[in-house]
């Protein structure tokens, strides 16, 4: 468990795929977080994320709940290359009411202090849809920068949107908290 | 099949893994597709692995040999990633014969693939990783049209030290653009 000021990352547990899968199909989760919307039904989506889970080897996921041990969203890692030090991650705050309020830019704080000081990792990436400013914005707090645009990449809204590759070193990371 | 002067592209068979599986373990190939997992396998590994791949063939992937036109077998192209809905494909490709990295023969292998991906399959954007210790697959890529999307910082690990790789694609109306002309 990783213990932050408002909010605790703990690992995925099973029992959490229900709450993963519901937040997940949310329209406003689903539209930031998917490049496509062809998601299956509920029940299989559970049961597909549960065996999903149950085969992955390497990586990390994290349920991000609140004092009271409530989920709000989950965080966790995609593609991790140990050899190459770097991983992608992605998160979401599911609960509406949960979101803009640092919920997020916290749990991403503990989740790369993990990675970059726990797992040993040089560099985590992510990508973001160019009309999500409020994860940019948190993302941005937490120290990443654009590495670069893919252009018109993602249809959406009746139009072709860009995606921005983001990415924090450990050294700026380990720099950022030390200055904070 | 999709002839040039230099290149002829064919879809895989079974038979071509062997050789495909012995350019793959060639050190150049290693050394400028690092960004992939550690490949702690031998080549016949890699060879049964690959004829599995094409024997359950995913509708989803395109694997292709390049090869002279004499038939002999230099290298592979394909797509493994694609996005339908956003008209994205992800292009993996290789000159594993070292002779035939210069010349024109990995220009004309993407150019023959290219045509194919924008006026038979219809992909609106293609997209490429490379890395920057790969000269000839950069030079082929950018000959083409391919632009850098993204420059991913100190990205993989290559003879003790972090390189960068890059993000290059091509959008499809461009390319028509630059053959209208």
């Amino acid at each position: 468990m990783f213990t932050g000021e408002r909010i605790n990352l703990r690992p995925l547990r099973k029992e959490d795929a229900e709450f993963i899968a519901r937040y997940q199909q949310d329209a406003d989760v689903l539209e930031n977080y998917y490049m496509s919307y062809a998601l299956p039904p509920l029940k299989e989506f559970i049961e597909g994320w549960r065996n999903h889970q149950s085969t992955q080897k390497e990586g990390y996921a994290f349920i991000i709940e609140n004092k009271q041990g409530e989920p709000l969203g989950s965080c966790h890692t995609m593609w991790m290359n140990m050899r190459n030090g770097t991983t992608y991650i992605a998160i979401f705050i599911g609960h509406p009411e949960c979101r803009s309020k640092g919920y997020g830019t916290e749990a991403m704080k503990l989740l790369l202090n993990f990675l970059f000081n726990e797992v040993g990792l040089r560099k985590v990436k992510l990508n973001v849809f160019s009309f999500n400013q409020r994860a940019i914005r948190c993302y941005e707090k937490c120290g990443f920068k654009i590495e670069g645009i893919y252009k018109q990449e993602l249809y959406r809204y009746g139009r072709y949107n860009d995606n921005f590759a983001m990415a924090i070193m450990r050294e700026d990371f380990n720099r950022g908290m030390t200055d904070v | 099949m999709y002839k040039g002067n230099l290149v002829q592209i064919r879809h895989q068979s079974i038979f071509d893994m062997g050789k495909l599986a012995e350019l793959m373990c060639k050190s150049k190939y290693l050394e400028t597709h690092s960004y992939e997992d550690p490949r702690f396998t031998y080549k016949e590994g890699l060879e049964k692995q690959y004829k599995e791949r094409a024997e359950k063939h995913n509708h989803n992937e395109l694997h292709m040999t390049i090869e002279t036109p004499q038939g002999k077998v230099i290298g592979a192209l394909g797509i493994k990633d694609n996005f339908w809905k956003n008209g994205l494909t992800w292009i993996y490709s290789f000159i594993g014969d070292e002779e035939y990295l210069k010349g024109g023969y990995y220009e004309e292998a993407i150019a023959l693939f290219v045509e194919f991906l924008f006026m038979e399959a219809n992909f609106r954007k293609l997209k490429i990783n490379i890395q920057s210790n790969d000269p000839e697959g950069l030079a082929a890529y950018e000959k083409n049209g391919f632009q850098k999307e993204v420059v991913f910082k100190e990205d993989v690990l290559c003879h003790g030290k972090y390189i960068d790789t890059y993000e290059m694609a091509l959008f499809k109306d461009d390319y028509m653009k630059s053959h209208n002309n």
